[in-house]
């Protein structure tokens, strides 16, 4: 089938695409490319595809498979020395495809449950609770995501001066699956003399509408998150330099908000709360780096000796927010020695829900993985990251942790 | 509608293929094949017959021997990033694509030699070799992607070329496929081996006279220490007798490497290696060795171009800080996407104390043909690389830029320099090579691939011009020959 003369978005698609030159070295550190040696599971062949659209060839479910098995990494944006902003070339692509080639009921049902359960968040709940009890009757590759949530109990210890107003948004999937994350960062954050304001009612970021290229439902959730974000956007005593620091504690939540200005930028009644909102979203990452040396004589370094620390930044991490480096470096410069393993650009496998929809590539990736960053030999080891995604992926038997609840558990009594 | 496969496949091939690789490596809709319809050099494209994927060389052996049975011509490809079109496929034709077979099937670090299978990545070679001490020498700016396949079979250089050689000089054993299916190895892991010494001649033959499935290659001691000068310049002409100054002294630098100003702006942008970007054009000098030999070798180094007229001078104090500025070089040629649609990169040599003419000369063309050029090149050894920026979408504009091209290489052959550096002919310099080889020339290279491919199957449009082709595309000087063309074999 073929695309239409008229393709929405045809003249932004041809200059993204213009960037391009082919020299393939994104190739190199493109997971499946590496997996498959295939030029069509490389951003280059991706592109390639996205380009035969454009030029009027016809398509079928061929391309949508290519497309569909891109993680998103994003590890070739990385690579790219032409600067091609390969993120927005496939989302485009992604969502061409669901308007030219209708999906078999298996492909489809999935993804649509998976895009709207996201919107509705007692829905959600109840489908983890349910999905917990006939977790042995799933595909193996949901049981990661069901087990009982992880839990931790704080005590808030507020400082006496309060700095900046902190929003902290509470996502959807993590707050059922791992509560504590959210928990840790606020209590570190008071403790450093934030004020932080957990915002409740935004559910889903639209991240994982967006990643199965249901453009509308992201939008609506987006839309939705906005909305919650609207009041503190407005707010007399939050501009300027008192403007309010937006947080997502899964670094892939936090690219989706730094997007909402790309998804939301020929729309004038949301257009200008987009831009605010990508200019003050924030990495958790970004804000507690700044208090380094507060934090430092603050935790207690005793309780972890002789444990192998690993660190893996996830792909949205490194290669979205392009923070490269920078959890590994908050780490050791609070005294930690940290290892990132052999190949530290490459995806883990979970991309989302792309390990839902394709396990095998995926656990592939796991194994690699878990064995680049040692988690496989003797010894304890506990590996950071910042994405519930990845964490839930990657771990066997809960070594793997956010490295916020982490760095909230070193802290000493009181302090 | 029909299954793509049952209209293109009269012949079985399909079928053929699969039944040696299984359906999932066999691609023949042009929905996927289009994907291999170019290397890096996208002007030249064919979309072709079918793509396969095969691994391990058995299988190798089966394809060869179907395409030999039915005169189909194979087009061996690797990671595809070369820039001569040497992997542009033939319309009725396969592509043999070696990106699975990417082992290491040895790695000895006393003998210093790694064995590996052709799809291996140059830079996977010294990233395994690393905790050895050891590291594989040549470096193409695209090592991060480019397989050592195909870098054997263009014989690629790298910054680092001009004191660790090319490819030629780091390899010691190839195997391979003939196209008559049979198994067929040269060189050995002594120095000398007997026989006729057929590797150099392998080497560089850009899939003409067989299919590689296994290299060997040699490993040196990684250097404990490397620093590299960074000097700016006011006058290309400047920088170019810098250069011929540090070469006619006693010194062999690491790495030895011009880039004009056009090309530090592209790529600053992208890298931040804090180039001088209102130099007319920088020099980056490296040293690498023990701590003592760099020290020394490098403050000869900043000796004899403050001397020849540097205005300004960074050394690199940290290996990270020595890396970003390497990196800007390394990713110069895409960094041109960022200032244009297109480019055309260019790869020919001249004589060193040439460069400054040569120079001059591209500024002129720049005028003529209404295009912008980058210049970037391996100044230690006289290969250039000129950029020339085009937009494909503009009538006129790719036919101008080849046009510009091929001024460039005539004049380096004028100035007493070669049609190619390290990029390979392919389809790209066919025309070129008319002018720069004599027709008793080429009758010998025609007859050496003769010798490994009779049936003319292997990559056979490419590398070497026919006579025709010299002669219908006015390329070739009959004047000179003092003698008009008989036999105008097509080749």
């Amino acid at each position: 089938m073929k695309l239409e003369e008229k393709i929405p978005r045809r003249a932004e698609v041809e200059d993204l695409l213009a960037r391009c030159v082919q020299c393939g070295f994104c190739n190199a550190t493109c997971p499946t490319y590496l997996a498959t040696g295939l030029e069509l599971e490389g951003p280059r062949g991706r592109i390639g595809l996205i380009k035969s659209m454009v030029e009027g060839h016809a398509v079928s479910e061929k391309t949508q498979h290519h497309l569909d098995r891109c993680l998103t990494c994003l590890n070739c944006e990385t690579s790219c020395p032409s600067g091609v902003e390969y993120r927005r070339i496939i989302d485009i692509g992604r969502a061409w495809m669901k308007d030219c080639i209708p999906r078999g009921i298996g492909s489809h049902l999935p993804r649509v449950m998976l895009s709207k359960m996201m919107a509705h968040p007692i829905g959600l709940g109840l489908g983890f609770r349910v999905g917990r009890w006939f977790k042995y009757l799933l595909p193996s590759a949901f049981r990661p995501y069901l087990h009982p949530p992880r839990r931790l109990n704080l005590a808030l210890s507020p400082a006496t001066e309060t700095l900046r107003t902190v929003l902290l948004l509470q996502g959807c999937v993590q707050r059922h699956l791992a509560p504590a994350i959210n928990q840790a960062l606020s209590d570190v954050l008071v403790k450093l003399g934030y004020r932080v304001v957990e915002i409740r009612h935004a559910d889903c970021c639209g991240a994982v509408g967006h990643h199965l290229g249901d453009s509308e439902t992201a939008k609506a959730q987006a839309k939705k998150t906005m909305r919650a974000l609207h009041p503190y956007l407005l707010d007399p005593t939050l501009q300027g330099d008192q403007a309010p620091i937006i947080v997502m504690t899964s670094s892939a939540c936090g690219l989706m908000l730094k997007d909402f200005e790309a998804l939301y930028q020929e729309d004038l009644e949301m257009a200008e709360d987009a831009k605010r909102i990508h200019q003050c979203a924030l990495d958790p990452l970004e804000l507690i780096e700044r208090h380094v040396s507060a934090i430092r004589h603050r935790i207690d370094h005793a309780g972890i000796k002789g444990l192998s620390l690993k660190i893996h930044e996830p792909c949205t991490l490194q290669h979205g927010l392009k923070l490269k480096g920078r959890l590994a470096a908050l780490f050791s410069s609070l005294g930690f020695e940290v290892s990132q393993g052999v190949a530290p650009h490459l995806c883990c496998g979970a991309g989302g829900v792309y390990s839902l929809m394709n396990p095998e590539m995926a656990q592939s990736l796991r194994e690699e993985k878990r064995r680049h960053l040692g988690l496989e030999g003797q010894g304890d080891a506990i590996a950071l990251t910042s994405n519930i995604g990845c964490m839930l992926h990657l771990d066997s038997k809960g070594e793997v942790v956010h490295w916020i609840e982490f760095l909230q558990g070193l802290f000493k009594e009181g302090r | 509608m029909n299954d793509p496969a049952d209209m293109i496949d009269a012949e079985g091939l399909i079928e053929a293929m699969v039944e040696i690789v299984g359906p999932e490596w066999v691609l023949y809709d042009p929905e996927e094949t289009r994907a291999y319809a170019s290397d890096a050099l996208t002007a030249y494209r064919e979309i072709p017959r079918v793509v396969v994927l095969p691994n391990g060389e058995e299988e190798i052996v089966a394809i060869v021997n179907i395409c030999q049975q039915r005169q189909i011509p194979i087009v061996p490809r690797g990671a595809g990033t070369g820039l001569s079109g040497g992997a542009r496929p033939i319309r009725e034709g396969v592509v043999l694509s070696l990106a699975r077979m990417n082992r290491i099937l040895a790695l000895d670090p006393e003998a210093a030699i790694a064995i590996l299978e052709p799809g291996v990545r140059n830079l996977a070679i010294s990233e395994a070799a690393f905790p050895h001490g050891l590291f594989y020498a040549p470096d193409p700016s695209s090592q991060i992607a480019c397989t050592i396949g195909g870098n054997v079979n263009e014989n690629a250089g790298g910054v680092h070329c001009l004191k660790y050689g090319l490819t030629l000089h780091n390899v010691l054993q190839v195997r391979g496929i003939l196209s008559s299916g049979e198994v067929f190895e040269c060189g050995g892991q002594t120095p000398d081996s007997p026989g006729l010494d057929l590797l150099p001649l392998l080497i560089g033959s850009e899939g003409m006279l067989m299919i590689v499935t296994e290299v060997t290659v040699r490993l040196l001691p990684r250097p404990t220490h490397a620093k590299v000068v960074m000097a700016s310049f006011d006058s290309i002409e400047t920088c170019a007798h810098a250069v011929a100054a540090i070469i006619s002294s006693s010194l062999i630098p690491a790495g030895l490497e011009m880039m004009d100003q056009a090309a530090t702006r592209a790529v600053e942008d992208y890298v931040h290696a804090g180039y001088d970007c209102e130099a007319a054009a920088i020099l980056l000098v490296e040293s690498d060795g023990s701590k003592t030999e760099v020290d020394e070798e490098i403050a000869e180094i900043k000796e004899i171009l403050l001397l020849n007229g540097s205005r300004s001078l960074v050394v690199s104090e940290t290996e990270e800080e020595r890396q970003r500025i390497w990196s800007g070089r390394k990713n110069a040629f895409p960094a041109a996407g960022r200032v244009a649609p297109e480019y055309y990169c260019m790869d020919g040599t001249v004589p060193r104390r040439q460069m400054a003419p040569l120079l001059a000369h591209i500024a002129q063309l720049e005028k003529h043909y209404r295009l912008r050029c980058m210049n970037v090149f391996h100044a230690g050894d006289g290969n250039m690389h000129p950029l020339i920026l085009f937009d494909g979408k503009i009538m006129g504009e790719w036919a101008r830029a080849e046009a510009f091209g091929n001024a460039i290489l005539e004049k380096c052959i004028e100035l007493g320099g070669t049609v190619t550096g390290e990029h390979g002919v392919g389809v790209e310099k066919l025309d070129s090579l008319c002018l720069q080889f004599t027709d008793a020339e080429r009758e010998v290279f025609h007859a050496l691939k003769k010798v490994f491919d009779p049936l003319r199957i292997l990559n056979p449009d490419k590398g070497i011009p026919s006579l025709r082709r010299c002669v219908e595309h006015g390329r070739k000087r009959v004047d000179a020959q003092k003698r008009l063309p008989t036999n105008l074999e097509h080749f």
